[in-house]
């Protein structure tokens, strides 16, 4: 394989040198350039010694170089970006590697930036990788969205920070940190901020562990969607427009189950909802704490829900948004109906700071129904799935400070209740979720 | 002294010179005439394959490298396109209904883009995958401004280009990097062909009376076709107003999308398939609601909102130019006009339905 060399040093010189001395000089140079190419001709003659370290970027790369390093780097390297700032115009993608590590000097230290980005979807492009590390560096200003990772398994995100420092817009990019479709993931210590969709975002996945995590001022802060086997915990999410959510969306590769969400920070989430129109989450109300929407095996306990003023937690079906929206349910192998949810020992408060500047269309609808009365912490929409008994598939056990509304919307919202007897009950906590992933 | 100091130098430097040219994986010719398939991974130079006699520019085939056409061309910013597959000598591509045909260990598939600057046919890149005992291979050469040459880039480049299309817009013509290859050229995670399969060959070549698939079993080039009868219906050439709009407007979903956007693909994510065999159904896009698109949607809500084209998702990502959200993501930086005006006629076909 081809091996790139950077940063070669040039060598000058100055003053007069007697001709003789040149030749010699040449020639000396040659045998050695001969040396070198018969001992390395079988994989490479262009091979030059440089005493820069090669599993080492600098800023003074191009996007180019950096791109080819790559490409070129052995399975197994641990790639280090130095400290400082990379202006990069294109997607930086890697593809097929194994046991890969990329690491900065530190998320205040080695920033990529795309702000002058022209070319590619993503900041980062991670695809069918096994063992895969990034870690101790920021992303910012992607075009699209900050670092997506696809197709591949064992996948750590440790202390990454992903930033839109503009000002909160739907021209910033869908997500922050992406991974979809992997199986096995970390995401730890992370940042993000200002996602047009979710700051953190596992779709699609199997076994996924998002932690010590802080997501603020994005759309949604964290989302978990159509994946099995994911634990959310020790995270922070605040001033987004909702704080967490665990959805269950149609047309896609799997539907998800066993989503643990406990001891998390979800504060003050009552962010504009800057999403494009169209997008499912542009749908959530500016103020909601967590959304599980037509999820089943969910299991939300030991969390801090305060300050999450239209909806601090939300147990809704999709076939509510299909009803208020139009959104058709197309899926012959979907299941709209929620199931098997338990919400017990967290805690509930409200504050009196309401968006109604930035709002979802279902945000205004709630606002609306309570006319400026306090809307109830815990709301389900009563579409419960057939058969699912005298609960309609959810338990609330002793949570504190906790109001309910049952909306009834499938009666048209004609007859509410504020009574939660039906669903004061206990279920079989869910097992942890232990992933296998690379580390630090 | 002097002189006998600066004949060695000569000598050291022919001999350098020497073991150099032995090495495989610089530079190529050992016999005229004849292909140099890279046995060491790929030549720094597209001259070294000898897959052209004469002026490289020029493009002229050398033995067992077969120019072909296709009906239905994958958009790319309005370059055109030339296209060739080498097979070893005795070899033969295999036949697949509805699917990419299979390929001789060895082969090499040739894409040179160009433009017509000026009346000058300016080459931009080539493009080379290359079928090796671990798989295929895919590497891009960027042509020299004489024209002389292309050179192997791997971590692509962006070239600011004026569109040949009026309004003669600015734009960043992108040679990808070697990833990004596989970022259209993958099924299962795996790099593959995508545009050898049998709709898409089954052409009248120009300056012939023959159809190029016969023409291939004829010469021996092609194994397995079946008798032209139970040949699967050929994909339209985009301007024939004769082909059905259904069909014209498939296939080119076909082509320019449903590589990624197919159940195996890599944008299979989405769940939306776009390959040609799909059914009609909201796997289509129709009345599809949209998965991860964030600044994607333009404002809309469905894929493909049948009777309105301007109130879809795939035309807003059609008519933008944005990385973000212009689609295809890869290989387009300027607006397929007429891509664009068949899609949204045929969306504005489809019988109107508010998708409830």
């Amino acid at each position: 394989m081809k091996t790139f060399n950077i940063n070669q040093k040039e060598t000058g010189h100055s003053g007069r040198v007697p001709i003789h001395r040149i030749l010699l000089v040449i020639i000396l140079l040659s045998i050695f350039a001969q040396l070198a190419l018969l001992s390395s001709c079988e994989d490479d003659p262009t091979n030059v010694v440089t005493d820069e370290d090669p599993d080492q970027i600098d800023p003074t790369m191009t996007t180019e170089e950096i791109q080819e390093k790559l490409i070129s780097v052995e399975d197994g390297t641990i790639l280090t970006f130095k400290a400082g700032t990379y202006n990069l115009t294109s997607t930086l993608s890697i593809d097929g590697k194994d046991n890969l590590k990329i690491k900065g000097e530190g998320e205040d230290k080695t920033i990529l930036n795309f702000s002058g980005q022209i070319e590619g979807a993503e900041g980062m492009k991670v695809s069918n990788v096994t063992n895969f590390l990034i870690a101790n560096l920021t992303i910012k200003e992607t075009k699209g969205d900050g670092i997506k990772v696809d197709h591949s398994k064992g996948v750590s995100f440790i202390n990454l920070s992903v930033i839109w420092e503009t000002p909160l817009s739907s021209e910033n990019g869908g997500y922050g940190i992406y991974p979809v479709l992997c199986e096995e993931v970390m995401i730890d210590n992370c940042y993000t901020k200002g996602a047009s969709d979710s700051g953190i975002y596992v779709g699609q996945s199997t076994n996924a562990v998002i932690k010590n995590s802080t997501a603020e001022y994005n759309v949604a802060g964290i989302e978990i969607e159509n994946t099995i086997g994911a634990e959310a915990y020790d995270n922070i999410t605040t001033n987004n427009a909702a704080g967490l959510l665990v959805m269950d969306l149609q047309n896609l590769s799997q539907l998800g189950e066993t989503i643990l969400i406990h001891d998390n920070i979800i504060k003050d989430n009552n962010g504009d909802n800057f999403a494009p129109k169209g997008n499912l989450v542009a749908l959530v109300p500016a103020g909601t704490g967590i959304l599980v929407l037509s999820s089943r095996k969910v299991e939300i306990f030991d969390n801090e829900i305060h300050g999450n003023n239209v909806a601090g937690l939300g147990i809704i079906s999709f076939a509510m948004i299909a009803g208020m929206t139009g959104n058709p349910i197309t899926d012959p192998n979907y299941n709209p109906f929620y199931s098997d949810i338990y919400v017990h020992d967290n805690s509930f408060a409200k504050t009196d700071v309401i968006n109604t500047t930035a709002q979802s269309d279902i945000g205004l609808f709630l606002l609306q129904m309570f006319q400026g009365t306090p809307i109830p912490d815990i709301i389900t929409d009563g579409i419960f799935a057939p058969g699912s008994g005298a609960n309609g598939g959810f338990c609330l056990n002793n949570n504190e400070n906790a109001g309910f509304i049952n909306l009834d919307a499938p009666n048209g919202f004609t007859n509410p209740s504020f009574d939660p007897t039906p669903h004061l009950c206990e279920m079989e906590p869910l097992g942890s979720i232990s992933v296998d992933v690379p580390t630090l | 002294m002097k002189t006998g100091l600066a004949n060695l130098a000569r000598v050291v430097l022919f001999t350098t010179l020497a073991i150099c040219y032995g090495c495989d994986s610089d530079t190529g010719p050992e016999e005229n005439g004849k292909v140099h398939f890279p046995d060491n991974g790929p030549f720094d130079l597209l001259s070294s394959y000898q897959l052209f006699s004469g002026n490289l520019s020029d493009l002229s085939p050398n033995d067992h490298v077969i120019p072909y056409d296709l009906n239905m061309p994958l958009f790319s910013d309005y370059a055109e396109k030339k296209r060739f597959v080498y097979l070893p000598e005795g070899t033969a591509m295999t036949y697949n209904e509805g699917e990419i045909f299979e390929f001789p260990n060895q082969t090499i598939l040739i894409k040179n883009f160009f433009y017509d600057i000026n009346g000058m046919k300016s080459l931009i890149e080539t493009r080379l995958l290359i079928g090796t005992d671990s798989g295929w291979q895919a590497f891009a050469y960027q042509w020299n401004e004489e024209q002389t040459d292309a050179r192997l880039i791997n971590g692509g480049a962006l070239i600011q280009l004026s569109s040949p299309h009026q309004p003669a817009e600015q734009f960043y013509y992108k040679i990808p990097n070697n990833n990004q290859c596989k970022g259209c050229h993958e099924r299962n995670s795996q790099l593959v062909p995508i545009g050898l399969k049998s709709r898409n060959l089954n052409i009248i070549v120009e300056n012939s009376s023959e159809n190029q698939l016969i023409n291939w079993a004829k010469f021996g080039f092609l194994k397995g076709l079946p008798d032209s009868k139970s040949l699967e219906e050929p994909f339209p050439d985009m301007s024939d107003f004769q082909s059905p709009l259904n069909m014209r407007a498939r296939a080119y979903l076909d082509v320019n999308c449903g590589h990624c956007h197919h159940p195996n693909g890599p944008a299979n994510n989405s769940g939306l398939f776009l390959h040609f065999e799909q059914e009609e159904n909201s796997n289509l896009g129709i009345c599809k609601t949209p998965v991860s698109v964030g600044p994607g949607t333009g404002g809309h809500s469905l894929v493909i909102k049948p009777g309105q084209a301007d109130e879809s998702i795939l035309t807003f990502r059609m008519i933008s130019v944005k990385p973000e959200i212009r689609m295809p993501e890869l290989g387009r930086a300027l607006v397929h006009e007429e891509g664009l005006e068949l899609i949204t006629e045929w969306i504005n076909s489809l019988p109107e339905n508010n998708c409830n």
